[in-house]
């Protein structure tokens, strides 16, 4: 169970932890789009439903998800002050709300938008957090590599990138682990890391460092050595063990978060001068 | 509500008191795994003490604990009447004084060579005893008389970097930076791994000569029965978070059942006792070292022998 701790990956089964990674991954980029073209409370609602709708499929719990707000709290909150203090809207008579104290003014406008700017920041971290609950960092870096790969094209190594990814990602539990193993052999034999100043401290983890480097060294060694008994040599006409395969279920869901941006696309820019639309842009500042 | 179980003082010669201890790892996670449940213990002063248990049966969670590098979950319910006091010093309060811990439990963890850092032998095996806070001659005399101990030539090595000696020499040197920490209890988490048969035997030989020299008490993980054979004179077996038992070696090994339910192998001296007596040859059927099988063989056959 040790390999899978690292990541926030929240391991149960379900249909969004087995969908494509790559769809996930381009689901995500068009959330992040729609997430910022929108432009008023009516059409967050929509997207938070669709976000809502994907998190319960996902049986992660929501609050696990929220969780990852504590990360931005502080910019949330410093940036609603100001954007509600430095925003004077249409002046202090236009206002239908206003109170002003010296350079800093609380108004309607600046309230409105405030408040739009934060749910847009929301709802920008919680969409890739449930791409991050649902996807295994070996997942992530496959769905990476594929997403990149056009770049073939101008020469850009993208197979070695992807390798490195997946080999980085697969050793940080166990130079983790090796760690602490590291620490505590020394702890053991009496050192002691949260004491004395900041040098002092610097100067404790010599001990550790320089057994784990050696053992990284060590473990690279073997690896290359392993990789190349097995005839790796390189991206050329490697097959891969887990085929990415896209199903109707990822196709369907990439459609739809593309349904999703043309909707409210249509909202902010009306070009057909539907009057519906006004009932979305409600609570637009 | 579970009843407060009484803690009775431990009696002097008691070294590591475990009672009821619980470790739960991940507590409230998905990934939530019992490695101790309600697990009690007692090394006597003088204990050649053994743990056997297959891998994930809470060895390492529970010698871990000895010497406070994991700390006792005070919070978790079902340790409420748990207690934890090693050499005299209480480990259930919260802040138990690590340093005096540290200075006399001595851990020798698996592969201890992984955690040679220093430049030279000298410094390496200087680093406890410097942490312990002592002066330059005493740190000096005690680097001398550890390596001296580990069978090593202090003159030869003590300049030399740690990383240049062969594997064998630097698990002596690695457990030289233990012992010269003068520990009153050592453990060894399966000190022999990675060993040919010939290092196994002297690293063992080496132990107990510590045990009779320095370090009266040891604790040793292990996977082998033969070294359990040969050098402890109790066993504990581990299984599932829970003590199965605290044998003798022959109890133990006249249990064959719970050694083979926990996969591991008798100890080839006690197997061939057995199959010999099985079929027909009049040796007693609980040899357990290779030494005493010789012995009895010779004893019957009578030529090489008394």
């Amino acid at each position: 169970m040790k390999d899978v701790v690292f990541g926030q990956i929240y391991p149960v089964n379900s249909p969004v932890h087995r969908a494509d990674a790559r769809a996930k991954f381009i689901i995500m980029i068009v959330y992040i789009v729609t997430v910022i073209f929108a432009r008023s409370f009516m059409q967050f609602a929509v997207i938070a439903a669709a976000l809502l709708t994907v998190v319960l499929m996902s049986r992660v719990p929501p609050l696990k998800v929220l969780s990852s707000l504590k990360a931005i709290i502080v910019l949330a909150v410093v940036t609603f002050v100001f954007t509600v203090l430095l925003n004077k809207g249409a002046g202090a008579e236009a206002e239908a709300f206003y109170v002003g104290f010296g350079p800093f003014c609380i108004c309607r406008t600046g309230l409105m938008t405030g408040g739009l700017v934060l749910c847009r920041i929301v709802l920008l971290v919680l969409g890739p957090t449930v791409v991050t609950l649902t996807t295994t960092p070996v997942d992530m870096a496959d769905a990476i590599e594929f997403l990149l790969s056009p770049l073939k094209l101008i020469k850009v190594p993208v197979h070695a990138f992807g390798m490195i990814m997946s080999i980085a990602l697969r050793m940080i539990p166990t130079l983790f682990e090796e760690t602490q193993r590291v620490m505590n052999a020394q702890k053991a034999r009496g050192a002691c890391f949260d004491h004395g100043n900041v040098f002092k401290r610097i100067a404790a983890l010599v001990p550790v460092l320089i057994p784990l480097f050696i053992s990284a060294f060590k473990r690279s060694a073997d690896l290359s050595d392993a990789m190349e008994s097995r005839c790796y040599n390189g991206g050329k006409g490697k097959t891969r063990m887990k085929v990415l395969r896209f199903r109707v279920s990822d196709i369907a869901a990439m459609l739809f978060s593309a349904a999703l941006l043309f909707f409210i696309l249509v909202c902010v820019y009306n070009w057909w001068g539907w009057s519906w639309v006004s009932v979305m842009a409600m609570g637009a500042a | 509500m579970r009843n407060k179980v009484t803690i009775s003082p431990a009696a002097d010669d008691v070294v590591i008191d475990i009672r009821d201890l619980t470790y739960v790892y991940n507590p409230r996670t998905p990934f939530e795994t019992k490695a101790l449940d309600g697990v009690s213990l007692e090394v006597k002063k003088g204990d050649f003490f053994g743990i056997i248990g297959q891998t994930g049966s809470g060895k390492s969670t529970l010698i871990s604990h000895i010497n406070a590098l994991t700390r006792i979950q005070r919070k978790h319910k079902a340790n409420a009447g748990a207690a934890l006091r090693v050499c005299g010093i209480d480990l259930t309060v919260r802040k138990p004084d690590l340093g005096l811990l540290r200075g006399k439990v001595g851990m020798v963890f698996q592969y201890p060579e992984y955690q040679l850092f220093a430049d030279t032998v000298r410094d390496d095996v200087a680093f406890g005893p410097k942490n312990l806070g002592l002066s330059a001659e005493e740190i000096d005399e005690r680097v001398r008389t550890a390596i001296r101990l580990v069978g090593l030539d202090y003159d030869e090595i003590a300049e030399r970097s740690p990383f240049e000696l062969s594997g064998g020499q630097k698990r002596r040197a690695a457990i030289a930076g233990v012992l010269a920490m003068r520990p009153e209890v050592l453990i060894l988490d399966e000190p022999t791994a990675g060993l040919d048969p010939e290092g196994k035997r002297e690293l063992l030989a080496l132990f107990r000569d510590v045990q009779r020299t320095t370090c009266p008490t040891i604790v040793m993980v292990s996977h082998n029965m033969d070294e359990v054979a040969e050098c402890c004179n109790k066993v504990a077996v581990l299984g599932g978070g829970h003590i199965l038992g605290v044998f003798s070696p022959s109890e133990l090994f006249s249990e064959r059942d719970i050694i083979c339910s926990l996969g591991l192998e008798l100890p080839a001296a006690v197997e061939l006792s057995l199959y010999l007596s099985e079929h027909g040859v009049p040796v007693r059927p609980d040899c357990l070292t290779e030494e005493e099988l010789a012995d009895e063989l010779a004893a019957i056959y009578g030529r090489n022998g008394r």
